[in-house]
């Protein structure tokens, strides 16, 4: 059974990017309902979060890694954590690579897109990623024709982003093709128009309905499926709490989003004040991915995101905006590879440098005993329990006497915080 | 040297590498500089014979048709009317078929003999998801799924990897499908300079003492650890001094792949088998600029890599497996591009291969739903793998007895 505190620390390790000590007292005062809300707060467009300054030389959209940079500080700064999550969310379920003709700004407008519906109506956030430029490029809807409709993406919005297997036939997959005709997008801007010459208005017949359908008729049929309920549901179960699905949870969840026609707010809130959610299996059951693990490091140790923490996200396996394929990133335990969690346990080598010899009064703690000091670092990076092996092996690294003068302790503090990084605990959410 | 605040801000990918150059304390190791290329590290080791597969996937789906053209059938041009390979253009092969125009250095080979061409690969009930198809080659089956690839239940039932962490290598963030098996053997691995811990000798020691197999709920991220250390204890462990054989294409990601695999068996990692993947080939529209490309890419990186397994002396040892998960669509589609289709071609490269063309290739007046079929069921190619190349259980691997192909030489 969790305490308070430890309701707030898991919520905000799956909802977000880690709580500080200080926020999760403060959530633990308001209760675990208030924290919910919060989090299912957002705002009324994407947040605004300008691109840093120190950027040398200067940020170039147009540079794939400076754009992992951006995306990387918002994650670290951002006051709305779950829709940043979510962002990764959808960015992993609608797979789209900076690839076939797609440039970094294509791969930012999607993203913004993501932020726009994080959490808002699956049904408009589908129609708009159907005809949006990233997607219309990734699986060749821009260069679909009338004469022979491209099946790329009619499949793959079937089996990977609504439905799953099951429901649809080849039969299917070729009538949501025809329908899916008629977009275009310039080369030069990136701009997606509607050429009504270029589409197939025949009549379709796509999951049992028949009509002249076009990309949004078929798009919301997708939606309105039981299927894509239950679908969505288990991948947010998953992406959230666990790799085993807890069917009576995920029910409730699929059940919320056909009784809401696809909100997703009421879905997750569903799934954040579910008891499945809280239950020991589920705590530490999670293994952060790479953007999660380091923007949980810079967000709870002040580091600012940067170029270099962009190509850590690559060596720890996750190329953001160049998913291996269309089906996204498999995620758990496929993220540790011996040389991706070799980088892992090097970030935290990488964070220790990056903190400096100079002592920061706000990540010193003033704590008495060693036990208190490595818990006290343990919760200022919110690591999930830890085991007893490794409070061992930590308090082994810290001695048995803590030293008093500041830039010692301070140096005693970086490698403790470089340490935790590396604990099998803090692989994990 | 220390690195300053600012220097995190702005330094770019180089930063971990550039640890390791700062002097802070590596992991212990006993170097064997002096210990022979191809040596394997033996204690306990399973019983290998000395022969490595190297397996490449052609993720996406590759179109069969124009990387063996079929230039001698009337109804290629038909079915292909913009895409289609010439037949002043491919490089001929036999019996009216040639390789893409970009597969120069493929055709030396092929010409050297130590290629073969296996035609018409696939599966009965071809499924045209990329996900259940590639499933299907990964597990060697046709009806259900299995968590254990092909290649994982064969490390499985021959030792895993007790005595060489790695005897298994994916070249990749994560451990491929066909790789997986029950009992974790195969490790995955994007990059040498990566397969050291840095840091203090304090917090390597603390590191090392938090992993290890246990139990309880973070079994799997222990083992994994335990896994990882004793991959990069290996690694450490390797002949170092490997120069390069031959010059490698530059931003070719199948090259940095294969070069990091002689280099592994160059080191006397004695890895058996090894695997990468090289994707792009999902070519619904606008097939034929990134087709070329990517065959360019294929043969150069390809040529550069056996040319350096031969200067290494590995030459005999090696051989290369490449197939994807299906072919493409027999016509072309309204985009330029063409949509998943069936059959396809396989490749076998080495010296031990018995050169040439394997099967027949299907005809293209009896398609099946518009896609080419199957003439040779992949579990063959792999049966054969397993009996004439690995050695090892077959049967017990594949779940089923399948026909062995000639692809070796006596």
């Amino acid at each position: 059974m969790l305490t308070a505190p430890e309701r707030i620390s898991h919520l905000f390790r799956r909802a977000g990017f880690g709580a500080a000590p200080a926020e999760v007292a403060a959530w633990t005062a308001k209760g675990l309902a208030a924290a919910v809300d919060a989090l299912l707060t957002a705002p009324a467009g994407p947040e605004s979060v300008p691109v840093p300054s120190y950027f040398k030389p200067a940020y170039d959209p147009d540079k794939l890694v400076d754009a992992q940079a951006y995306w990387l500080h918002r994650m670290v700064t951002t006051r709305y954590p779950l829709v940043e999550k979510m962002v990764l969310f959808w960015h992993g379920h609608f797979a789209t690579g900076a690839q076939k003709g797609n440039k970094p700004p294509d791969m930012q407008q999607q993203n913004d897109l993501f932020r726009r519906h994080a959490i808002g109506s699956f049904p408009a956030l589908l129609r708009a990623v159907g005809k949006g430029a990233a997607m219309l490029n990734w699986l060749d809807g821009a260069r679909s024709s009338r004469k022979a409709p491209n099946e790329n993406y009619a499949r793959e919005v079937q089996e990977l982003f609504t439905t799953g297997p099951g429901p649809y036939t080849e039969q299917d997959v070729n009538a949501a093709a025809r329908a899916f005709t008629g977009w275009r997008v310039d080369r030069i801007t990136g701009a997606v128009q509607f050429e009504p010459k270029a589409w197939d208005p025949g009549p379709k017949t796509f999951l049992g309905h028949t009509g002249n359908f076009g990309l949004d008729e078929v798009s919301d049929i997708l939606s309105s499926r039981p299927e894509t309920a239950k679908f969505l549901a288990t991948k947010l179960w998953r992406f959230f709490a666990s790799p085993l699905p807890d069917s009576a949870t995920v029910q409730v969840m699929a059940d919320t989003y056909i009784a809401s026609k696809g909100e997703i707010r009421p879905v997750l809130r569903t799934l954040f004040l579910s008891d499945a959610f809280y239950a020991d299996a589920v705590i530490g059951a999670q293994i952060k991915s790479p953007p999660e693990f380091i923007a949980g490091a810079l967000r709870l140790t002040g580091l600012p995101a940067s170029r270099a923490t962009a190509y850590m996200c690559t060596k720890i396996g996750q190329v953001l905006y160049n998913p291996p394929n269309v089906a996204g990133w498999p995620g758990g335990a496929a993220w540790l590879g011996a040389s991706t969690l070799l980088s892992r346990w090097n970030l935290g080598e990488a964070v220790k440098l990056g903190l400096g010899q100079k002592p920061q009064p706000a990540l010193l703690l003033q704590l008495d005993t060693p036990a208190a000091f490595v818990d006290g670092y343990l919760a200022l990076l919110c690591v999930p329990p830890v085991t007893d092996t490794t409070r061992a092996a930590l308090l082994k690294l810290v001695g048995d006497r803590l030293p008093t003068a500041p830039k010692d302790r301070w140096e005693l503090a970086r490698g403790l915080i470089r340490t935790i990084i590396a604990t099998p605990e803090y692989q994990t959410a | 040297m220390h690195l300053s605040r600012r220097d995190f801000l702005t330094v770019s990918g180089g930063v971990l590498v550039g640890l390791g150059a700062l002097g802070l304390s590596r992991l212990p190791h006993k170097a064997i500089a002096d210990a022979p290329a191809g040596t394997v590290p033996s204690a306990g080791a399973p019983q290998v014979n000395g022969k490595s597969l190297v397996v490449i996937y052609l993720g996406g789906g590759n179109d069969g048709l124009n990387t063996i053209a079929p230039y001698g059938m009337g109804r290629y041009y038909d079915l292909r009317r913009t895409l289609a390979i010439k037949e002043s253009e491919a490089l001929p092969l036999v019996g009216k078929l040639g390789l893409h125009p970009n597969l120069k250095g493929l055709k030396a080979l092929y010409d050297a003999g130590k290629v073969a061409v296996i035609q018409g690969v696939g599966y009965p009930e071809p499924d045209r998801s990329h996900f259940r198809s590639f499933d299907i080659w990964a597990t060697a089956q046709t009806k259900g799924t299995s968590p254990v690839g092909w290649l994982g239940r064969y490390l499985d039932l021959t030792g895993g990897a007790a005595g060489n962490p790695l005897r298994a290598v994916a070249v990749s963030p994560s451990v491929a499908k066909p790789l997986v098996g029950g009992k974790g053997a195969a490790v995955a691995m994007e990059s040498i300079a990566e397969m050291q811990i840095k840091g203090d000798a304090g917090s390597v020691k603390a590191i090392r003492a938090m992993y290890g197999l246990g139990s309880g709920p973070l079994t799997v991220v222990r083992g994994r650890g335990d896994t990882a250390l004793q991959a990069a204890d290996a690694v450490q462990q390797l002949s170092g001094g490997y120069t390069p054989g031959v010059a490698y294409p530059k931003q070719n990601k199948l090259g940095t792949d294969l070069q990091l695999m002689v280099r592994l068996l160059a080191g006397g990692a004695g890895s058996q088998i090894l695997y990468t993947t090289f994707g792009g080939f999902d070519e619904h529209a606008g097939e034929k600029g990134n087709h070329d490309r990517l065959m360019g890419d294929f043969d150069a990186a390809v040529s550069a890599y056996q040319a350096d397994l031969e200067a290494h002396g590995l030459g005999s040892q090696v051989v290369t497996f490449v197939h994807s998960e299906f072919g493409r669509r027999a016509a072309e589609n309204g985009s330029g591009g063409t949509d998943h289709g069936a059959a396809g071609p396989a490749l076998l490269i080495g010296g031990p291969v018995r050169g040439g063309l394997v099967g027949e290739h299907p005809s293209l007046d009896a398609l099946l739903e518009g896609d080419l079929k199957m003439g040779i069921d992949f579990r063959s190619v792999y049966a054969t793998l397993l009996d004439r190349w690995l050695g090892g259980p077959v049967d017990e691997v594949l779940g089923a007895k399948y026909e062995r192909l000639s692809l070796f030489h006596a």
